[in-house]
Formats: structure tokens, sequence, C-alpha cells
């Protein structure tokens, strides 16, 4: 996964915040999936425009100390698990 | 409630089911809303916009639109179109009467499913309920929407007079490419006064519990899980959704936990006075409602697979809420003789079987 | 896992607390086909 890379939604999915973090919404299904992902993912990321670099930095900003390693893993791993999911697509992919 | 992310209370709802008008060309015997004769009071145009507004701001993920008949309304492919630029996904149930090759045109945009009412696989079925010509009318509406390759589904309520004909109603579904939804009939508006004609009885929804578990493709609109068997478990809801992931929106702008309990005692609020954010989240009525607990139902084996069921019911048959589903699989086989509950005898059941 | 490790070990080093971006996230799914009240 590189660290330019963007994402968006897939084909009919929707997001919005929630207090525990994100709940998608795919009305191919239709299914809603709940992702903890806290306050660190804002639902502007999944347009396309917003890099993993971009993302690491302003969570990284918006904790200080955190180490920017540890971060990047979490957003890897998280991003992953929505790709895995059909939820998100990488940006040249969609 | 077994979703912890529910429970802690979600910010909006995820559907919101809109009755657009009462106006209706037909006079369905199970109708929820009563409707025939547009009345004085529904939401102007510009009210409706208004609220797909707030149902955008909110972040509803999808409308869920009935009435009456909303085609009847004379702006009622305006307000699509309004609510589809706010990319809010609409599905649209109707009788079919008013669709055409022109409607279906201007509907066709991703946006948008429709669910087209059916409540036999013949006419003489289907006319029982809905009126003369509404079959010929749905299956015109049908070939029209799915000529276009439009996401169709045909729903039909579980009656006394659909229950014998639910495979062919689900080839019917078929052989237009449409999916398949089996709902709900609850005593509430003209249904009331209709009930014990049209409802299955309690012999039958054991045989359609079943028929539910052989057939997983078919959708049920969340509305049968206190009938529904551990294998269906997860195609949908559990427990009841409103006020925790939907609720309802009147002809007249009043909200609703769902569109059974249109009753005063339930009134959470009214549009535009209100707004439906507000109402939302600080509503009594919809407190209330979040906190129902059927404590009698607790210590039932089946209690992970219904939660006590559908509230509606059992105000609708009971008077009260927080009383269990008068119809839930647990009521149903208790209830009967053993010789009548052949499940587990392995005998096959189902719509125009024998043992129907 | 190495990795890891040495990320913990500098988490600890540093005195912050960041166990949330420890774990992986677990998205729970419902199905719902919400068109329960309309006929």
């Amino acid at each position: 996964m590189g660290q330019e890379a963007a994402y968006c939604l897939s084909a009919g999915v929707q997001v919005r915040r929630e207090k525990f973090g994100l709940l998608f919404y795919d009305y191919r299904g239709p299914r809603l999936y709940f992702a903890p992902t806290k306050d660190l993912i804002q639902e502007g990321f999944f347009g396309g425009q917003v890099t993993v670099a971009d993302l690491t930095s302003s969570i990284c900003e918006a904790n200080g100390g955190w180490p920017r390693k540890l971060v990047q893993s979490w957003i890897e791993r998280t991003l992953e698990t929505l790709v895995g999911k059909g939820l998100i697509c990488e940006q040249s992919v969609c | 409630m077994s979703n912890p992310y529910v429970d802690l209370g979600l910010s909006a709802p995820v559907n919101v089911s809109w009755e657009v008008t009462f106006a209706c060309n037909l006079s369905c015997l199970h109708c929820v809303s009563d409707s025939g004769r547009k009345r004085n009071g529904e939401l102007t145009t510009e009210e409706c916009r208004r609220m797909i507004d707030t149902l955008a701001s909110m972040k509803v993920f999808q409308v869920n639109i009935g009435g009456g008949e909303p085609f009847l309304r004379k702006d009622f492919l305006d307000l699509m179109d309004y609510a589809h630029q706010k990319g809010i996904v609409t599905c649209i149930s109707t009788n079919g009467t008013l669709i055409d090759d022109q409607i279906a045109g201007r509907l066709d945009n991703g946006l948008v499913y429709l669910q087209v009412s059916l409540d036999g696989a013949r006419a003489e079925t289907n006319d029982a309920i809905r009126g003369e010509g509404s079959f010929r009318s749905a299956l015109r509406a049908l070939e029209c929407l799915s000529k276009r390759g439009l996401g169709v589904s045909i729903n039909t309520v579980l009656t006394r007079l659909s229950f014998p004909e639910l495979d062919q109603l689900e080839g019917l579904a078929d052989s237009f490419g449409a999916k398949f939804r089996v709902s709900r009939f609850r005593p509430s508006g003209r249904g009331k006064a209709n009930w014990s004609e049209l409802s299955v009885s309690k012999e039958d929804l054991l045989l359609f519990s079943e028929w539910l578990s052989r057939h997983q493709q078919v959708s049920t609109g969340d509305s049968f899980f206190s009938v529904s068997h551990e294998d269906r478990k997860s195609l949908g809801l559990n427990m009841c959704g409103a006020c925790k992931l939907t609720c309802c929106v009147s002809p007249l702008g009043e909200v609703y936990p769902c569109a059974f309990l249109q009753e005063k005692e339930f009134l959470a609020g009214k549009l535009p006075q209100d707004s439906l954010q507000f109402i939302w989240e600080k509503a009594p009525v919809f407190h209330s409602f979040r906190e129902l607990e059927i404590r009698s139902c607790e210590s039932c084996l089946r209690f992970d697979f219904c939660h006590g069921g559908c509230p509606a019911m059992a105000y609708h048959t009971q008077r009260k809420l927080g009383l269990p589903d008068p119809e839930c699989l647990a009521n149903c086989v208790t209830r009967l003789p053993v010789t009548a509950w052949r499940h587990e005898t392995g005998d096959h059941c189902g719509p125009g079987s024998s043992g129907n | 896992m190495e990795e890891i490790r040495e990320m913990e070990l500098e988490v600890k080093d540093t005195a912050q607390e960041a166990p949330f971006i420890l774990q992986e996230i677990v998205i729970e799914e419902l199905a719902v086909d919400g068109i329960c009240g309309i006929y």
C-alpha cells in the first residue's frame, strides 16, 4: 500500500461518522458495516483526494507523540480490512 | 439489542419510511394508512424539499417512499430528482397503475429502486385485495421497469389469500428479473377491519417459516424475524429497528416510530415545525421506544432471534407495548397440538404442498 | 512481528499512550432490509 494512495467509496456504498467511528451502508445488500475507527478517519478521506500519507500526518499531529510507523501500520491494516469488505477501493481502481 | 453500536445510539436513522400522500387510486383491504383521498395539511412541495434537505444533512442513507400512491403527487418526480441530487437512495413502493415508459425513463438514474405491490400470482387473488385491474397494471409496470434494467422488487403482503401462491409469485418475480419481498400483514389502518378475514393461521405461519428457510433469497423487509429460523439470522434484523435504525414520516409531516404505529400516543413530532434531527435526538416517544424491553420473552430460547418480536403487533392485538409478539414462532408452536408441528418430522411443508 | 514489538517498545519509551492503534479493528456487519412499513 503506497503512502501516496488515495481511496474512494465503492459503487453503491455510503459512509457517515458516528460516535464509534464510521458507519458504512452498502445498498446492494443492503448491509450496514460498523467500523470502530473512533475519530481517526473522517468521511472526507474517502473522496479520493487525501492520501494515506496525509492521513498519517493528520492523525500524528492530532495525537501528539503517537509514533508515525504505528499510525501508518494501523491505517494500512484498517484500509485493507475495508477494501476486503468491498467498501472502498484505491483511487486508481475506482 | 444485539448490536453494541446500535445500542450506543446512532446520530440519525439509517433509513426513513416516508408516506408522501394519502391519495390513492386503489383501496387495498390491508392498507396501513387507510389511503384514498388526499388530506388537508399534506406537506407542500417546499416543505418536502426542506425535509429532503434535512435527510441529506443527517446523512440518512435511504428513504423508502410510499403512500397512498406516490405517483399521484404532481410534484413527485421533481421531489425524487431533488432527493437524488442530494445523493439519497430511494426505494419507491407503487401499485404500478401510473408507471409508463416516460416515468420509467425519469427514474433511470442508479439511485432508485422500485417496489411493485402484488398480492397474488393470479388476477383473481390479487384483485380480491387490491381491486379489479390492479394485477394487470402491476404486471404492465413490471414489464416497463424491468425492460430498462431498473432495480425492481415485487412486494407481497402475507395473507390467507397470498400464502398458497408464494412459489408462483417468486417465479413471477424471477421472470421479470425482480427481487421478491414478503411483508407482514398487521392489523393497522384498513387492515384492522379486515384482519380476521385476511390474516394467516398459526399453522400457516409455521409453514411459512419453513418456506422462508428454503427460500433464503426472499427478503422480508425485516418484518418476520419473530418467525424466522436461525438459518435466516444473517439475512436481516433480528429485532425491531424503530427509533434505532428507522422511523416514519406521514403525509402530514407527523413523525412516528414506524408506519404501523401511526397513533396519537406515538406521535413524536411534526414537520416542519419540529426538525427531524431534533425529533430523532430528543423526542420522549423515541427515547421510550429505545428502552422498550419485552421482559417476558427474555427467558425464551428464541430471544436472540427475535427480541420479543414486533411491538406494533403486540400493541394492535393487545393494546399495549412491552408484550410479546403474538405471532412469534414459540407462540405458534406451543399453542398448536403436537401433530400440527411437522418441522421436526422432516415432512415437506410449504405453500401448495398437500400438507397445506 | 519484530517490527511491531519494536514499535511497542518505542511507545513505552516515549511514555505516550497509543493502545488503540495497536489494535486490529473488527468490523461488525448487520443486514438490513428496512422496508418494513411500506406495502
